[in-house]
């Protein structure tokens, strides 16, 4: 009896002083779309990792963020910076149950597309545009619970 | 051809305006209004800025990461994504335009006739070009003859021989930087027997000699900083026409009288004496042939016998072995004969006199 209150006191001891092991584990994908034509002479549009890229070219940005622990995540932000090299494609940022806001300022503050200002060469404000766009952010609405997966992506045009 | 030339308006002889005879719709000019100007400055400020900027260089990596901050149970964290990274391969793209603001007048026959044009670079990597004219295309009246391809050695926009390069397919094809350009001079000869209007087409094409074909084909390595090179939309390949235009030579003629009364000054009373000269030149490119002057000797007024000249020669009134007559070929009316002119020729004087009834 002593030996199995012992047992179960330091399995309690032990379950309650471990840190909690919950995880986001964040991959990122880049592809493109290539349009293939099929045995029966249809269109597919396929998409493949981007390798073939050239001034012109459409990058798809797939950011998945995974709960890969075993507590629900709050509060998640994703974030992403927009390649110098590239230029953000208007409204082609999307995720399911997220608020989609961009940062004009290297990531120092964000706002919705319609909200966005820049200062033009005479120091007055004009409308932001997507070649002003730094970063893409998507807050998530929801908690993503353990083992849950959510995607959100955007597309960038290489200059 | 031959020209008539009205009389001198009113008996006071004043000077009149020099007259032309030219073929109607020589030399067409279109303004560009300011309009029109203003209207291609906002187009071009709102293109989409692939279509203008140097694109990015080939063999440049472009590298994401993504951030993404959360809390669980009230503690907060952030977490980097893996990072993506992409090579930008090189690009094959170029353009050739024809430079010339209207058609290039010409003679017939004609020589070493030039077609301005101007070739870029619209892809994002460094590349050579070959270049090829072809003459035999359909749609015009005739087909320039090819006589060389010159390269803008001074970049002035303006063929120098003697400083600008002559073109040697393989051995000096323009090598061009992303954005790049180079003036390009054809060079044709113009058939004999051509009309005036007639037409002909010259068509520059200059490919990539790294490579071209259907857009998206690659050649593995091909590229700068050893990229991939792919051929871009437009193939890796691009042709312009230019077009030269039988021009018709002008025949200008400027008239002018001297009085002299019979009481020692200039007065247009009866009994002056009028003296009309008639001063004959050729412009444009070409020969005018077989030129007549015509004259009408003025109402109320009457010739005086054996005083028509040609370049200060004197010319019987009959028609004879010299070059005029007056009143003989036509009734009352001068006709002289100048033969073939060309721009080259020296001006061809007129004089005869008449008195006022």
């Amino acid at each position: 009896m002593k030996t199995i209150n012992t047992i179960s006191s330091i399995l309690l001891l032990a379950l309650f002083s471990n840190p909690v092991l919950a995880e986001i584990k964040v991959t990122t994908v880049a592809e493109i779309e290539v349009t293939e034509v099929n045995k029966q002479g249809e269109k597919i549009v396929k998409r493949s990792k981007a390798t073939r890229v050239v001034p012109g070219t459409e990058v798809i940005y797939t950011i998945t963020a995974k709960n890969t622990g075993t507590e629900p995540a709050d509060n998640i932000v994703v974030t992403n910076p927009v390649p110098p090299q590239t230029v953000y494609v208007d409204g082609s940022a999307f995720g399911a149950g997220t608020n989609i806001t961009f940062s004009v300022d290297g990531g120092e503050s964000y706002n919705t597309a319609a909200n966005l200002t820049v200062k033009d060469a005479a120091g007055k404000p004009r409308a932001a545009t997507v070649e002003d766009y730094t970063h893409v952010r998507w807050t998530l609405q929801f908690s993503l619970q353990p083992g849950q997966e959510a995607p959100v992506w955007y597309r960038a045009r290489v200059k | 051809m031959s020209c008539t030339v009205d009389p001198v308006g009113d008996s006071r002889g004043r000077r009149r305006d020099p007259q032309r005879i030219s073929p109607p719709g020589h030399g067409v000019r279109h303004a560009v209004t300011a309009r029109r100007l203003m209207l291609a400055m906002l187009l071009a400020l709102w293109l989409p800025q692939s279509a203008l900027a140097l694109g990015t260089s080939a063999g440049i990596d472009i590298s994401n990461t993504a951030t993404v901050v959360y809390s669980i149970a009230g503690s907060s964290d952030s977490v980097n994504s893996n990072t993506v990274t992409f090579r930008v391969d090189e690009k094959l793209d170029v353009n050739v335009t024809w430079q010339d603001a209207t058609n290039v007048g010409v003679a017939t026959p004609d020589t070493n006739q030039v077609l301005t044009f101007l070739l870029t670079n619209t892809g994002n990597g460094t590349d050579s070009y070959a270049l090829s004219v072809q003459n035999a295309l359909g749609g015009d009246q005739f087909d320039p003859v090819f006589v060389d391809i010159y390269l803008d050695a001074n970049g002035n926009g303006n063929f120098n021989p003697g400083v600008d390069t002559l073109y040697i397919p393989g051995t000096n094809d323009p090598v061009l930087g992303a954005d790049a350009t180079q003036t390009v001079f054809v060079r044709n000869n113009i058939p004999a027997g051509l009309n005036g209007g007639d037409l002909g087409n010259s068509q520059l094409t200059a490919t990539s000699n790294t490579g071209s074909g259907a857009p998206g084909t690659a050649f593995p390595n091909a590229g700068d900083n050893n990229t991939t090179a792919v051929v871009g939309t437009s193939g890796g390949s691009s042709s312009a026409i230019g077009t030269y235009e039988v021009t018709n030579t002008t025949v200008s003629l400027l008239k002018s009288v001297v009085i002299s009364d019979p009481l020692g000054g200039n007065q247009p009373m009866p009994g002056a004496t009028m003296t009309y000269r008639i001063d004959v030149t050729v412009t444009g490119p070409g020969t005018a042939n077989s030129v007549v002057i015509t004259d009408p000797i003025p109402a109320n007024t009457t010739y005086t016998a054996n005083t028509l000249t040609l370049n200060a020669a004197a010319l019987t009134d009959v028609v004879d072995a010299d070059a005029g007559d007056v009143g003989d070929t036509t009734p009352n009316t001068v006709t002289v004969n100048l033969g073939n002119l060309t721009p080259a020729s020296p001006v061809q004087t007129i004089t005869f006199e008449v008195i006022i009834n």
